[in-house]
């Protein structure tokens, strides 16, 4: 049940209409019910995944509180061992095994195993083990209620792709549940909205582009073709995983739940941190917590933080798929925000008293191709295809631009969009504004999905895979 | 829901005007590529709308790209009868996107003397595909559908997949135009000028246009081993094309086609009960080697059952069955130059030989 489909706002109008006509436990089954049905319309046969991962963590969450503090860690050691160990095993075993396979000079099938790598298991995995961490940092009070845990980690709207959703967060508003106000409600439907624009009238078509390039390599060369394959991927992958975010915030903020913003502007970023800061928030702040802060504490020095931001980093490319690609793509990353840092740090000592050129505009360009280049890392899932495009746009023939005018117009008044965003905000005015602006901007978006969604194509979200 | 309610039934209404004041008052209708499935469609009558008719009766004709029906010819043949032809085929419609085209060509239903209308065979046999369902019926007639059509139209497509694809170009027709609006923002003078040579030219293209030539001698099937022998220098595609469509497997008789023909043949004859205008049915050259009617067994007629209104006109089943030879076929379907020309001719008689009575 995908969140760009029919059976999907079908199935959301059913439960809204359940959970507003019921009270108080009802609507936290109702939630639970649906969740878990949404889970299973995909493969009930991992239905008893999620609740086996839900009740270790509960568990030991909860024996984490009652235990002496020095057997605290066992329970933590043990809850995360279970949830990396069931991620290893669906994620990375056929990985694992091909790489084995190829240190003796087998096939890469040698020790394969027919796994289907449950849907959205990495994003639970990684909201489970935020838990318990905090549980057993103190910061987290264990949830005594299983109906409650099981809701915090099966909640449809962020089940399958994120936002990856702190305990926190979620609790506060189960907790405190209250209806959502009129104007949450306005910004819950525009949301919608512009999620479907951005997934179906923008992700969709440049899939098509890029697809077209990177599913026949070789067929089209010049360095302009490489390029704009590349950041036509680019780009689909923030229209995708943003448009499905903001269906995602907009149908919890519906039931009354607030997720964090996932997406901020990401490419209106004038350097690769900032990037980062804006690009998957949750993940990235996830990531800070629990594996760079780890890191870092105790390490003093500008190599210890280099060295982590690329141990991270590359950890961050490996959770998004098992491949060395991913893993090249994060080291990628991981380096361009070390090289940068470095730069800021010598900057900064050289800095006092020079005159400073403001070249916003021309950074932000930069940021976005720097960050472009590593998607076919991304995309392609051979190293050496992902070489061929990365020599592709830097030696050949000119070659042409993929994206013909109309899509380059249309992305254009995207970047219009996020400008004016950026600038006045445009979007919470809307939705606080008068009832003529709020329809207006709708009407713009509903528009903007009848005349441009793909919707004789069926595109699957990308981060679905992950 | 309050405030986001009164915003979203605003934002709907100003979707369906900003729609409407596109796609519905022929301002983006003009536009259309001349080529796409609706722009076929708006071509063909455009130039019968501007057709400068003569006194004789008007005979119309419709069809897919299997009727090769060349009008010309078939008024040549049957000058002095007082009958001129003329036709508004366009490859890939089906009676269902016929009738509505028919609908906004004659408004009053007096237009026409006689309107023409092509099957594959009187009996029904059932194909793999449900005709009831082919959403495609809806781009071909999407410029002549109309708000008041939208129940209608939509129930008349059994499966609820196709129903809501179909309930939702009828209110937001952009969700239809789209491809063809693209294309259009892709080149605007190139369109502007595409349409421009279209609307200037293609009567005349329509009136000589010159068939292939190309034939299937040589093309045999064996039907009791199920073997064909294609003709010499058939390309493999081509091969492949002639098997699919000669050896297809008969699929389990289950009626839909009946009932698809019995409303929409039924509608376009309704159309005219009590007029003056007879509804020709007759049955296409089936092909360069029609199937042994022994291969699906048949379990109804519903033309034949039409044959009993007082406006229609069965012409006799094996009408056409002596153009039914490979060297007046191009492919497993389509008459050659030499068979559209023999076809023409003989149908304009076939229909004008009925007409000195029935006119």
């Amino acid at each position: 049940m995908l969140f760009n489909s029919v059976q999907y706002f079908l199935f959301f109008a059913l439960v809204l209409l359940l959970f507003y006509n019921s009270r108080g436990t009802a609507r936290k089954w109702i939630l639970l019910v649906a969740s878990y049905s949404f889970y299973a319309a995909w493969n009930w046969k991992f239905v008893p995944l999620l609740l086996t991962l839900t009740a270790i963590d509960y568990i030991a969450a909860n024996y984490m509180n009652r235990v002496r503090p020095e057997r605290k860690l066992l329970f933590l050691l043990m809850s995360v061992a279970a949830n990396l160990g069931f991620l290893a095993f669906f994620k990375y075993y056929n990985f694992f095994a091909s790489n084995v396979a190829a240190l003796f000079g087998l096939p890469g099938t040698a020790f394969a195993l027919g796994v289907i790598l449950p849907l959205g298991i990495s994003f639970h995995t990684l909201q489970s083990i935020s838990y318990v961490v905090d549980v057993y940092r103190g910061d987290q009070e264990p949830i005594r209620s299983p109906l409650d845990y099981a809701l915090f980690i099966a909640f449809f709207p962020q089940l399958v792709a994120g936002p990856i959703v702190r305990a926190r967060t979620f609790f506060r508003d189960l907790y405190n549940w209250r209806p959502p106000s009129s104007e949450d409600r306005s910004a819950a439907v525009l949301l919608i909205a512009l999620g479907l624009v951005k997934k179906m009238a923008f992700a969709d078509h440049l899939a098509v582009v890029s697809d077209a390039y990177f599913n026949h390599l070789g067929s089209q060369a010049g360095v302009l073709t490489a390029w704009s394959a590349s950041i036509c991927f680019a780009l689909q992958i923030y229209f995708d995983f943003s448009g499905y975010t903001d269906i995602a915030i907009g149908s919890a903020k519906l039931l009354g739940f607030h997720f964090p913003v996932n997406f901020n502007r990401p490419f209106l970023s004038a350097s690769i941190t900032e990037l980062w800061r804006r690009w998957h928030i949750s993940l990235s702040t996830w990531i800070r917590d629990y594996i760079y802060v780890p890191l870092a504490s105790g390490r003093r020095g500008d190599r210890a933080i280099y060295r982590n931001l690329i141990i991270t980093m590359t950890l961050a490319g490996l959770w998004h798929g098992a491949s060395w690609n991913f893993v090249l793509w994060g080291a990628y990353n991981g380096v361009l925000l070390s090289v940068e840092r470095m730069w800021r740090v010598r900057r900064r000592r050289k800095r006092a008293g020079a005159v400073v050129v403001d070249l916003h505009a021309l950074q932000v360009v930069c940021t976005f191709l720097v960050f472009s280049m590593g998607a076919p890392f991304f995309r392609l899932a051979s190293f050496t295809d992902a070489v061929h495009v990365l020599k592709a746009m830097f030696a050949g023939p000119p070659g042409t631009v993929l994206l013909n005018p109309w899509q380059i117009g249309l992305l254009l008044v995207s970047l219009g969009a996020a400008w004016a965003e950026e600038r006045y905000n445009w979007f919470d005015r809307i939705s606080k504004g008068p009832e003529w602006a709020y329809a207006a901007g709708l009407a713009a978006m509903l528009l903007c999905l009848s005349l441009f969604a793909v919707t004789d194509n069926y595109v699957p979200f990308i981060y679905f895979q992950f | 829901m309050g405030r986001p309610a009164v915003g979203v039934c605003g934002a709907l209404v100003a979707l369906f005007l900003v729609d409407a004041a596109v796609f519905r008052t022929g301002l983006y209708p003009a536009m259309l590529d001349p080529e796409s499935t609706a722009g076929r469609v708006e071509m063909m009558r455009y130039v019968e709308m501007r057709r400068a008719r003569s006194k004789a009766a008007q005979a119309l004709a419709f069809g897919d790209s299997r009727m090769g029906f060349l009008p010309g010819v078939a008024t040549a043949a049957t000058v002095g009868r007082g009958v001129e032809f003329t036709s508004v085929a366009v490859p890939g419609t089906s009676p269902r996107s016929w009738y509505y085209q028919l609908r906004d060509l004659d408004p009053d239903a007096r237009r026409y003397a006689a309107i023409i209308l092509p099957v594959d065979d009187y009996d029904d046999e059932d194909r793999a595909e449900d005709p009831a369902d082919s959403v495609v019926d809806m781009n071909y007639a999407i410029a002549r559908l109309r708000l008041a059509d939208l129940i209608d139209f939509t129930r008349s497509f059994p499966a609820w997949r196709e129903r809501w694809v179909v309930l939702r170009g009828l209110i937001i027709k952009g969700t239809v135009y789209k491809d063809d609006l693209q294309g259009f923002l892709l080149a605007p003078d190139a369109r502007r000028r595409k349409v421009r040579l279209f609307h200037d030219d293609s009567a005349n293209w329509y009136r000589n246009f010159e068939a292939d030539s190309r034939d299937v001698q040589g093309l045999s099937v064996d039907w009791s081993n199920w073997t064909l022998t294609p003709p010499p220098g058939a390309t493999p595609a081509q091969e492949k094309v002639l098997r699919d469509v000669l050896l297809r497997r008969a699929v389990p008789q289950t009626g839909r086609l009946a009932e698809y023909r019995r409303q929409w043949f039924g509608r376009i004859i309704d159309r005219y009960r009590g007029g003056a205008t007879r509804v020709f049915i007759f049955r296409l050259p089936r092909g360069p080697v029609p199937r042994p009617e022994w291969l699906v067994h048949r379990r109804s007629s519903s033309i034949r059952e039409m044959a009993a209104r007082p406006n229609v006109v069965l012409l006799d089943e094996r009408c056409f069955e002596a153009l039914e030879r490979p060297s007046l076929f191009m492919d497993p379907l389509h008459m050659n130059r030499k068979g559209m020309d023999e076809f023409s001719r003989m149908l304009g008689e076939a229909v004008a030989g009925r007409s000195s009575h029935a006119f």
